[in-house]
This record gives C-alpha cells, sequence and structure tokens, in this order.
C-alpha cells in the first residue's frame, strides 16, 4: 500500500505534458556549475526573505523599493550605472585573480593603500592646477594599488608563501597605517568621524556635468576593462597562458611558460583594477553616491567594499561579460539610492543590504551541494515521481496522507539510522572474522 | 598604569592564546580556517547574550556587574556558538568540499550580519543599546581597563593556560591528536589505515569552534565601548602568529606572549607614548605583528613546517 515506488508511470500523452510543465528542470548537463550559481543565488535570496519576514519586514516590499529606488530617475539611475561599474571593477579585480588560480583577497587592502597615498599627495599639493591633480592622484593611487599586488606576487612565485596570507597581513598594515597617517596629520585629515575632503577633490569624478553629477570616467573604465579581459581570454596566447598556469602550474612549466613572470604579473593587474576601483570609491564626495567613504568606513577594520568583488565574481563563475549583469544585481542591493529609498519609505535599519550579500556568498561558496549532491536531474526525478503519486486518480485520498506522513517518517528514521547507527556492518564483520 | 597593563595582559593572552590553539588545531587537520574570526564574534554574541538575560536584578535591570558563575556559564555558552558556526564551516568545507578560503571568508562576512540581526530582535535592549539603525551590543564589563587589578583575569588565564595545555597534550600524545595530526600531513594514508578522515576532521572543527568561542567570550570582558559585531580581527592576527610559530602550539604561546606584551604595554601607557614619539605612533605599533610574517616568511620557507595537506581538498576518490 505505501511503496509507491514500484508503480511504473505510464508512459502516455498525459505525462508528457506533465514533463513539460517541469521542463523548467531540464537543464543542459555541460551548464552545472552555471545552474549551480543560479540555485545558490536564488536559496540564498529565499533565506534573505525568510530572515526579513521573521524581522518582522515585508521581505517584497523591500526588493521593490530597492529597485524602484535604483531606477527611480536620472540621477538614481545614474547613481546605479556608477556603483554597478564599481562594482564590476571589484569582481574583475578578484575574477582576474581567480582565472591564473591567486586569491586576491587583499582588495580591500590595496583599495585603501591607494586612497591613502591619493589623499596625501592632494593634501601635500593643495593649490595645484585642477585637471593636472586629477591625473596625478589617479597614477598615484594605481602605482601604491600596483605595489601591493607585486609584493604579494613576488612573494607567492619567488618564495613560495601563499598569497591568502600574505594579503590578509597586507589588508590591515594598510588599514592600521592609515588609522595612523589621519592620527598624525589631524590637521589635513580631520578626524576618522569626519575626514576632510581633498582639496577641488570633485574634478576627480565628474564627466558630463550637463547630463548628471554622477556621469564619470569609473563607467568607461568598467567597459573598457570587460571588454579588455574578454579578448584577453578569449582571443589572445596570454590569455591561454594564464589560464593553464591557473590550472596547473607544472603543466604550464612544462608547456615552457614563465609562470613565475604570469603569477606576479596577473597579481599586479589584479591590484591595479583595484586600485581603479579605489580613485572611483573614494574620491570625489560631491558626485560619489557613496558620499565621503572614506569616513562611513571608519577604517578600524579592513572594508567590506573590498570583499564584494568575491561574492560577485563567484556568482558570474569568473567570466568577465557576466560580471557586469552580477554586478548590477548587487548595486541594486548594495547601492546608496536603494538603500535610501528603503529606508525612508519603511523605516528598515540600513545594515539589512548587508544580509543579501553575506547569505549569498555563503550560499555561492556551498554551490558544490548542487552540483553534486541536490544535482537537477535528481531533483527532477524526485519531483515527477511524487507529482505521478499525488496526479493519480485510482488512490485515494487517506491513502495519499497516510503514504506521506509515513515517508517522511522512513526517510526521517533512515537517514539518522543510516548516518549514525553502524551496528549492522559491525555485525557483519563480527561474523566475517569468526568465519 | 602597571595594574592596567597586567589586567590587558593576562586577558589578551587568553584570547590570542586560545585563538592560535584553535588555529593550530584546523591546520593540523589539514584545513585553513579563516573563519576563525567568525567563530569569536559567534563566542562574544553568545556571552553576551547570556550577559543579558543573566544579569544582576533581572533582564529588565540596568547593566551591571555580573556574577562569576554568570561568566562561567558565558564562556560555556559561547564556546557552543562558536561551534555551531564552525559545524557550518565544516559542512561546507569538509562534506561538500567547498574551497576552504572562499567559506571561511563567506562566513567572516555573515557573522556581522547575523549579530546584527540578534540586536534587532533584542527590542526592549537587554543586551544592546541605541536605535534600530544603530543598535550595538551593550558592554560594560571591561574590567581589563580599570586601574584596579581583577582577580577574575587570572582565572582567565588560567582557564586559557589549561585548554591550551590539554590541546598541546591531546594533539601529541593521544590517538585522535595522532590521527588528526595525520589527517593534515596525509589523509590517504590515514584512509587506506581505516580511520574515517572525515569524522577526524569534524572534531577537529568542533574542538576549533570551541576554543575560539571561549577565546571570543574573554575578548568580550577586553573591550572598551560597544560590540557591533566585529572583534578586530583577532583571528587574522591568530593566523600571523600561527605562521610566524610555525604551525606549533608551544612556539606560538611564546608568540602570543611576546605580542600580547607589546599590545599592552601600548594600551597603558599609551599617553606617554603619544607624548614622546608624537599621534599615530601606537597604530604604527599595531600594524607590526602584521609586517612581520611578510618579512620574515620567505626566510623561513625551506624549514617550514606547515602541513602537508594543508589548504586542500580531501576526496577519497583522488587517492
Amino acid at each position: 500500500m505505501f511503496n509507491f515506488t514500484k508503480q511504473k508511470p505510464t508512459s502516455s500523452k498525459e505525462d508528457e505534458k506533465k514533463f513539460e510543465k517541469l521542463n523548467f528542470m531540464q537543464f543542459a548537463s555541460r551548464n552545472k556549475k552555471g545552474i549551480a550559481a543560479l540555485t545558490s543565488l536564488l536559496l540564498g535570496f529565499l533565506l534573505s526573505f525568510i530572515v526579513i519576514s521573521i524581522m518582522g519586514y515585508d521581505p517584497i516590499e523591500i526588493i521593490q523599493a530597492m529597485f524602484r529606488g535604483s531606477f527611480q530617475d536620472q540621477d538614481q539611475l545614474w547613481q546605479t550605472i556608477q556603483t554597478t561599474s564599481l562594482f564590476t571593477l571589484l569582481g574583475l579585480a578578484v575574477g582576474l585573480g581567480f582565472k591564473a588560480g591567486l586569491f586576491n583577497i587583499g582588495v580591500a587592502g590595496q583599495m585603501v593603500f591607494a586612497a591613502m597615498n591619493g589623499y596625501m599627495f592632494a593634501y601635500a599639493n593643495p593649490t595645484m592646477d585642477p585637471g593636472m591633480l586629477t591625473a596625478l592622484i589617479v597614477v598615484i593611487a594605481l602605482l601604491s594599488a600596483a605595489a601591493f599586488g607585486l609584493v604579494a606576487g613576488i612573494l607567492k612565485a619567488a618564495f613560495g608563501v601563499h598569497e591568502v596570507i600574505t594579503t590578509i597581513m597586507l589588508n590591515w598594515i594598510s588599514v592600521k597605517v592609515i588609522q595612523g597617517v589621519m592620527d598624525k596629520d589631524k590637521a589635513n585629515w580631520g578626524s576618522s568621524t569626519s575626514v576632510n575632503k581633498v582639496p577641488q577633490s570633485d574634478v576627480v569624478n565628474s564627466l558630463i556635468p550637463s547630463i548628471s553629477a554622477y556621469v564619470t570616467w569609473a563607467l568607461f573604465a568598467a567597459i573598457i576593462a570587460v571588454i579588455a579581459i574578454f579578448v584577453l581570454f578569449k582571443y589572445t596566447k596570454l590569455g591561454m597562458k594564464i589560464k593553464i598556469t591557473g590550472n596547473n602550474v607544472n603543466a604550464g612549466k612544462y608547456a615552457g611558460y614563465r609562470s613565475k613572470t604570469i603569477l606576479v604579473g596577473v597579481m599586479t593587474a589584479s591590484a591595479i583594477i583595484a586600485g581603479f576601483a579605489a580613485v572611483c570609491y573614494y574620491f570625489g564626495e560631491a558626485n560619489n553616491p557613496f558620499g565621503n567613504s572614506l569616513q562611513k568606513d571608519s577604517l578600524s577594520v579592513p572594508p567590506i567594499i573590498g570583499f564584494t568583488g568575491i561574492a560577485i565574481s563567484l556568482v558570474a563563475l569568473n567570466n568577465p561579460i557576466a560580471t557586469v549583469p552580477v554586478a548590477l544585481l548587487f548595486a541594486v542591493l548594495q547601492g546608496q539610492a536603494a538603500i535610501s529609498e528603503v529606508k525612508l519609505l519603511y523605516h528598515v535599519p540600513t545594515r539589512i543590504s548587508e544580509l543579501f550579500g553575506s547569505i549569498i556568498i555563503y550560499f555561492v561558496a556551498i554551490s558544490n551541494l548542487f552540483i553534486y549532491i541536490l544535482t537537477p536531474t535528481k531533483i527532477k526525478k524526485f519531483v515527477i515521481k511524487i507529482n505521478n503519486f499525488y496526479q493519480n486518480e485510482n488512490i485515494s485520498l487517506q491513502t495519499k496522507i497516510l503514504t506521506s506522513i509515513f515517508n517522511v517518517l522512513t526517510i526521517g528514521i533512515y537517514t539518522y539510522a543510516h548516518n549514525n547507527w553502524n551496528w549492522v556492518s559491525r555485525l557483519n564483520k563480527k561474523e566475517v572474522a569468526n568465519v | 598604569m602597571f595594574n592596567e597593563m597586567l589586567n590587558v595582559l593576562l586577558v589578551l593572552f587568553a584570547v590570542y592564546g586560545l585563538a592560535m590553539t584553535a588555529g593550530v588545531v584546523s591546520e593540523r587537520s589539514g584545513i585553513v580556517n579563516i573563519g576563525l574570526n567568525a567563530n569569536i564574534i559567534a563566542g562574544a554574541l553568545g556571552s553576551l547574550i547570556v550577559h543579558g538575560l543573566l544579569k544582576l536584578g533581572g533582564p529588565t535591570a540596568s547593566f551591571d556587574d555580573t556574577s562569576f558563575g554568570v561568566d562561567f556559564l558565558g564562556l560555556l555558552i559561547a564556546g557552543l556558538s562558536g561551534v555551531i558556526i564552525s559545524w557550518l564551516f565544516s559542512i561546507a568545507t569538509i562534506t561538500l568540499k567547498g574551497d576552504h578560503v572562499i567559506v571561511g571568508t563567506a562566513l567572516n562576512l555573515l557573522l556581522p550580519t547575523i549579530s546584527f540581526i540578534v540586536f534587532i530582535f533584542d527590542k526592549s535592549n537587554i543586551f544592546t543599546s541605541g536605535d534600530y539603525d544603530n543598535k550595538n551590543g551593550l558592554i560594560q564589563l571591561s574590567r581589563a581597563t580599570s586601574g584596579e587589578f581583577d582577580w577574575r583575569n587570572i582565572i582567565y588565564f588560567f582557564i586559557a593556560i589549561l585548554l591550551i595545555g590539554a590541546t598541546w597534550f591531546g594533539i601529541r600524545f593521544t590517538r585522535i591528536g595522532l590521527r588528526l595530526w595525520a589527517s593534515g600531513e596525509n589523509p590517504h594514508a590515514l584512509a587506506s589505515a581505516g580511520v574515517n578522515v572525515h569524522r577526524v576532521r569534524y572534531i577537529a572543527q568542533i574542538i576549533v569552534g570551541f576554543l575560539s568561542g571561549v577565546a571570543g567570550a574573554i575578548f568580550l570582558k577586553s573591550t572598551k565601548g560597544v560590540f557591533s559585531g566585529d572583534v578586530g580581527g583577532i583571528g587574522f592576527i591568530a593566523i600571523a602568529i600561527i605562521v610566524i610559530s610555525q604551525w606549533r602550539i608551544h612556539w606560538g604561546v611564546l608568540a602570543t606572549f611576546v605580542f600580547v606584551t607589546i599590545q599592552a604595554a601600548l594600551t597603558a601607557y599609551n599617553i606617554d607614548i603619544v607624548k614622546q614619539v608624537g599621534p599615530g605612533a601606537s597604530y604604527f605599533m599595531e600594524a607590526v605583528p602584521f609586517i612581520i610574517p611578510i618579512i620574515v616568511l620567505p626566510f623561513f620557507r625551506k624549514i617550514s613546517n606547515m602541513p602537508k595537506h594543508d589548504g586542500l581538498i580531501y576526496d577519497a576518490s583522488q587517492r
């Protein structure tokens, strides 16, 4: 009575219709990773929704308000675009490292160090011509970020020190050093709760003020970086070499590549992209959607923005083109336009925006679950089996209810026994030993 | 001044020593636990809740000093909450074979959010203070920075010494400890000897969670001001200490002691240092423990005692 597994599904047109209903589950097997990433993204959203509703807010309304706030009028749209380009740069910085098998966890430190040197230069030359100052700030920021990347890359390539250890240490060094510099030179910096802005700093970012103050060169930097990295890995020899080195350093050496040079170069390039992101994020108070970021982050710990890139790059599977829509999604979730809209309307704490990102990154980190254990085919088969049973009109309602209770109990007891009671196998072993 | 320095020294030695030991256990079992910081935050959060609920005069009373029994219970609950977070970590890394560093980073980002959510639920301000948008954990337990010497700090110190010593003994001389060590060096050999590598690693992560949770609870007693869901990167400093001390607990204790002495002197004599050297000096000094590994590591690379299978994913089918 309870054994519904033995019922053979009759193959008829009705069944085919049912298959069509379930068609959204029929995925191509070669895209397993992408599907797993999407599944974890969806599950992350689901869990965040549940948490938010337990907290006493309406998650659907909040999400709607976030989207509305991001695209409402022209200024907010441009703000969202600028945030998207910032997040794209962050995702590319981490993703480029991943391609060569390097985990650049030090984006935060590279950004802070770049910003520190830029600010110091600007404070030292307050009377310089604005255009010249802008150019020099950008150059100095990029160079200082590149220096951090170079240190990590050389230690990895020449001495075999793992880049994760080096970059984490560099993160904390940069944070402590910038705090010390702020404390030492209070006349220029102000205090850590109200950082002075760079003289003529608004020029750093604004590009076409007639459209909107938020049209900046960050957008163009992001577009160029996306296209350059796409072309690099799609059409050039160097990209292939980087990929092979990333998959297996020994294979790269065997093929005659200068793998050490490649490792150092990729780490430095990744840091330079992080330097670009630093200029977008930390300079130009008036036309920066994040406002005075140096003040907002307060910098007693490495800023969270440096770790956003990891989530973006993981969800986008290191694909430079896919990084853009994922960055847009994160810009909607964590952008200032959306947050202020939500806060204004529903009296919701601003830190709720961190919730989505942090839950999603955990789910993406365990996305192996959806590749190996809860595979789409398994889920599909299971759903079809249950669907067949409950759609069958020959079986009475009572049986269906009893079966479901029985099944839940059996599955629970079976999994518990399977995991915890191995007395059956022990008995078998004893018998073998006696023989 | 000297009393304050002694207070800070005892408490911080307990915190960093326990965190360092937890990290060594984890890396010896072959798992790089960047999420150590997350475990410590979880411990701090757990003990904060216990202190809020069991404070003198009931939950609704204003925050007062708690009895030592409550402190001790706080340590236990902190250990348990650390175990819960390390369980999340071990599911992702051991069973699901996720990348250790990525999962650790995810947990490090998740824990401040979780503590924020817990703060939001505390509507009647039992263990938090502030507005809905600016809610922070309430800490008025900072005995470490007061001018008088506190005998409880000695007890924390000895609890830490006891736990560190027990772990050191266990990891070197007991069966499970040797298995744990082997799991970090060559898990496939361990598996072929008939030992369940996954189980060994899960046990290691439970120890890690407990030790670092206790470290978080003790840390809460050394902080001034508020707890807003981060502990100032203790876990990362602990990792730096592990790397300097070449993955050995006894060298780690020595390195922790040196580091903590510097830290305590900086905290206690901060005003004098600022007068002598100038503003910002203490921040630059705080950067030193992070600079040392970068300088030292390249030279010690050839005699490194790093576990052979550290940070790699164990897959039984690859034997």
